[in-house]
């Protein structure tokens, strides 16, 4: 019988033809985009130094730029395609607009990313500092510089979040 | 992080409001649809890849070259040697010819050397693309095929500073382009490198109560850093070309395509959409790629998609630029002059130096050194094997700022003067009253923001104890462009089509790049069919570039997108409303000139009871939108131009050699908001660049080979969140321009003054002034060592 990865994306069963519809040196995130065809994760630098690859794995933070796809084996896989405007992570970084903040993104090549990295940190910190935020995302690059605007919306997401009561 | 919403000067129902940028719900949740996105496998059946060669050294020719075992290698569709007969039938190419805001090739903005031939036999830097280029099945083989390419080379020292490109040994690079030995020749007739002169140098030398020397380094260890690598996915299938890519000029990509393929404009297509921060990259030189990948498609009867790597991606820097000046003063503060010499450190290539070297401070002489009686400026460059230099966001205008504000700073220390005086007394444009009511207004504000009065002298903070050493430090510089300055721009084309629906498709053609000018071009649309009770929600911003149908774009360049289309939208949106008259003159029985429109309804005036709803004038008769276009040039009455302002406060850990930027504020006068959300939001932004070229984003050389070392993104060290201080952007609305709006640019000029005002704290903090970017702790420690 044919080997299979078998992973959950977005609460959906994938199974794909290892040697067939995937390679084992193959990278996540090539699966997830070009297999796949969930363009929101963003690849950049394929070196694990720019965060836009980021999605969750078993509700954790990875790169899947620095993954085998393999490794994804029975595993839960969450990308930023899961999301819609009613998140209140991406709702927060949608709406940001506050005076002194800038917005939450200018070209939003790094966005996916960051909300990824946001709805990992509120998973296991619900009401994190601002110190915790920036620390948070800090393996991520957003070369439009939107810092502000992206640490006041984590900080406006886990507000909404504790106000609503709604797990990430 | 301090919030300080502006006070707009003409109340505005949408324009210059904080509002989420229109496009924001796409970007966050991952639906904006990049280069990589549009161009996926499977998309284009048939698609392989392309690649080039890039030069291993940094100064080296193929003596010879063996292609056969690549050509064996099975999965390879096409390889295209440099000896290639129809290559090198070519004409030759300029640094960059998709390189300026206009297309033709008569007009510029910047004079080109057309000195680069497509995929050359020789190598001028360290990653130069040349040799070799090949199509494959996949990326892998492209990789393969070009490791299996077997090149004997022709290998020559390896020289990366003016001072060795003169001497005898180094290679003449460009002789064509030299007077002397890798000189190059630039444009007008100089005596003793004299580019430009104005009042009597010498005199104010002569006569001076201060003067100062500075020797100050700015370039050619940045780089653009952007996450969407370039790319492009080329088809030439026959007589036809079709190019999907993430270059921000559509037209000008189509035009460049006919230009040396000789297909007819009308045959060959341009798609492009967003493009991810590209920092002002795109003109290069790199564009020699489009040609090659054209070949390679031509050649294997497929689509060929080409994207660069994290290390080609680093393909050009800031331009080098070193400028040594001497600035004279009198005792009262007044600068009298300044005698300037600016050298350019070219790359392999010519990248825009003369702007750097000669134009800047040309226009400069207009624009904030206007106040000054004499100037001199002598101008030279130099060919090296460094990665060329280019533009990039800021270009010449951070350069310049560098040494004229550490230069002031010196003189207002030497008269014991505060230096926001100095610079208010001296600084301004040649078209305002002085002093400078704009500087004037930044300065006031920025200093309030920082909190300026509690600055004290560098020797006072250098006699206070402690290990950690607080500075404040400033710079100033003038916003670009204002509308006038635009004059070689062109055109600009705009649409709107109202639906049957009365939903709005806005056609404002210009590639996304993060500058947010579609925010503002929504925001502008509702506005001027605000008679149509049209809102931003009900405007659709067309995302998508198609040289077949859509207009000609409007390049995000000298950050006036978002004020040059939103000026041509009154004209468009009374072209609606003369349509709707139009229609409805049939359905009210009567001349279209007894018509007004407002509220959504067409009525006659004089009598409002006579109407017709507009929604009724499409549904009720046919359904076919309403539409207009309007193609405007730009306003061109001189009004001036307005001014920025920066501050910073820093505390220098003399023990480490870390510098902590604790704040950073900036406060422009860009005559009218237009977004004020994403204007703060091009203020915040620009620090990340600007702090991060003043501590951390440093290209490092191996002087022996002329490699740079760290052509990646986990060794070239952009700013994080962890490193990104409190910075407080202050919008204000001083200076007016011409035209509905009267704006000036924000985005690239919010980067002008950071690096600056960051030294000048520094100096402040430790006494110690730092002639070269990026001031590391290494550099910190050194100089107090030295010092003693
Ligand atoms: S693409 Fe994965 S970290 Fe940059
Ligand atoms: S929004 Fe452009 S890189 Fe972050």
């Amino acid at each position: 019988m044919d080997e299979r990865l078998s992973f959950t994306v977005n609460g959906q069963g994938v199974s794909l033809v290892l040697g067939k519809d995937v390679e084992a040196s193959d990278r996540l995130s090539s699966v997830l985009r070009d297999r796949l065809g969930l363009t929101g994760v963003r690849v950049a630098c394929e070196q694990g130094a720019c965060g836009a690859c980021t999605v969750l794995l078993d509700g954790r933070s990875v790169l899947s730029c620095m993954m085998f796809a393999a490794d994804a084996q029975g595993c839960d896989i969450t990308t930023i395609e899961a999301y819609g405007r009613d998140d209140p992570v991406a709702a927060s970084f949608i709406e940001m607009a506050e005076p002194g903040y800038g917005t939450a993104m200018q070209c939003g090549f790094c966005t996916p990313g960051f909300v990824m990295e946001a709805h990992g940190l509120l998973r296991e910190n619900p009401d994190p500092t601002r110190e915790e935020i920036r620390d948070a995302v800090s393996g991520h690059i957003c070369r439009c510089g939107c810092y502000h605007g992206i640490i006041r919306a984590v900080e406006n997401a886990a507000a909404r979040m504790g106000e609503g009561g709604a797990g990430a | 992080m301090k919030a300080a919403a502006y006070r707009p000067r003409t109340e505005r129902k949408y324009v210059g409001s904080y509002s989420p940028k229109i496009d924001a719900a796409e970007k966050t949740l991952g639906k904006v649809r990049f280069f990589q996105d549009v161009t996926l496998n499977g998309m284009f059946p048939n698609t392989v890849y392309g690649g080039i060669l890039q030069s291993p050294y940094a100064n080296a020719s193929i003596a010879r070259m063996d292609t056969g075992k690549a050509e064996a290698l099975p999965g390879v569709r096409a390889v295209l040697r440099y000896d290639d007969p129809e290559i090198r039938a070519l004409k030759p190419t300029t640094h960059s010819w998709t390189d300026t805001a206009i297309t033709p090739l008569h007009r510029d903005t910047l004079p080109r050397f057309f000195d680069r031939v497509f995929l050359p036999g020789s190598a001028k830097w360290l990653g130069d693309q040349m040799g070799v280029a090949v199509a494959a099945d996949t990326p892998e083989l492209v990789r393969e095929a070009l490791a299996l390419v077997e090149i004997e080379w022709e290998l020559r020292p390896a020289f990366l500073e003016a001072e060795e490109a003169v001497l005898p040994g180094a290679t003449d690079l460009h002789p064509g382009l030299c007077d002397s030995k890798n000189k190059i020749r630039l444009h007008g007739d100089f005596v003793d490198d004299v580019s430009f002169e104005k009042g009597d140098v010498d005199r104010a030398r002569a006569e001076a109560d201060v003067a100062v020397h500075v020797d100050k380094v700015y370039g050619g260890n940045a780089s653009h850093g952007t996450l969407d690598f370039r790319g492009c996915l080329i088809h030439w299938d026959g007589g036809r070309i079709d190019c999907w890519t993430n270059q921000y000029y559509t037209d000008q990509t189509r035009m460049y395509l006919h230009e040396y393929l000789d297909v007819p404009i009308n045959r060959i297509r341009v798609v492009n959409g967003h493009c991810g921060a590209h920092m002002g990259k795109w003109n290069m030189g790199e564009d020699g790629y489009y040609i090659v990948m054209a070949f390679l498609s031509k050649r294997s009867g497929r689509p060929v998609k080409y994207r660069m790597d994290v290390h080609e991606e680093f393909h050009d820097t800031r331009n080098y630029t070193r400028f040594e000046m001497d600035m004279f003063a009198k005792s009262d503060g007044t600068i009298t002059g300044m005698d300037i010499v600016g050298t350019g450190t070219l790359g392999g290539y010519y990248g825009p130096i003369e702007y750097n070297v000669q134009f800047i401070v040309e226009e400069s002489a207009g624009r904030v050194l206007a106040p000054i009686d004499s100037l001199r400026l002598r101008s030279r460059a130099y060919f090296t094997n460094r990665m060329p230099g280019g533009v990039m966001r800021g270009i010449g205008n951070l350069q310049l700022c560098w040494p004229v504000f550490q230069a002031s700073d010196m003189v207002a220390e030497a008269l014991g003067m505060d230096p926001v005086d100095i610079i208010k007394k001296n600084f301004g444009d040649a078209w305002s009253p002085r002093p400078n009511a704009s500087l004037a207004a930044v300065l006031d504000r920025g200093a309030e923001l920082i909190g300026w009065e509690q600055r004290r002298s560098a020797a006072d903070n250098a006699a206070g104890g402690g290990y950690r050493k607080r500075g404040l430090g400033v710079a100033a510089w003038n916003q670009w462009h204002a509308e006038w300055q635009e004059n070689a721009r062109g055109r600009v084309e705009v649409a709107f089509r109202i639906n049957p629906d009365m939903s709005v498709t806005l056609i404002s053609p210009t590639c996304e790049t993060g500058a947010g000018g579609n925010s503002a071009c929504v925001l502008a649309c509702a506005e001027s069919l605000s008679f149509l009770n049209v809102t931003p929600d009900d405007v659709h911003w067309v995302p998508v570039n198609d040289s077949d149908t859509g207009l000609r774009d409007c390049p995000p360049t000298d950050s006036v997108v978002s004020f040059l289309m939103p000026e041509a939208m009154p004209e468009c949106a009374e072209k609606i409303k003369d349509e709707f008259r139009r229609r409805a003159a049939l359905m009210l029985g009567a001349d279209p000139s007894e018509l007004d429109v407002d509220d959504a309804k067409v009525f006659v005036k004089g009598d409002p009871s006579r109407s017709v709803s507009c929604w009724s004038v499409m549904m009720d008769v046919d359904c076919v939108p309403v539409y207009a276009h309007v193609t405007r040039d730009n306003n061109k009455t001189v009004t001036g131009i307005s001014f920025g302002a920066w501050f910073a406060d820093v505390e220098v850990d003399v023990e480490t050699g870390e510098i902590d930027v604790r704040h950073v504020v900036l406060a422009n006068d860009v005559g009218q908001v237009m977004h004020a959300s994403g204007a703060e939001s091009q203020q915040l932004g620009a620090q990340a660049l600007g702090i991060g070229e003043a501590l951390t984003e440093d290209l490092v050389y191996d002087r022996r080979t002329g490699a740079a070392l760290n052509r990646n993104y986990l060794d070239y060290k952009m700013l994080t969140s962890a490193d990104y201080p409190e910075v407080s952007p202050c919008l204000l609305e001083v200076w007016r321009g011409a035209g509905e709006y009267g704006a000036i640019g924000l985005a690239e000029s919010a980067t002008a003054g950071t690096t600056t005002a960051i030294a000048n704290a520094v100096y402040n903090a430790i006494g110690i002034r730092f002639d070269t970017l990026p001031i590391t702790p290494k550099k910190v420690l050194d100089a107090l060592a030295s010092r003693g």
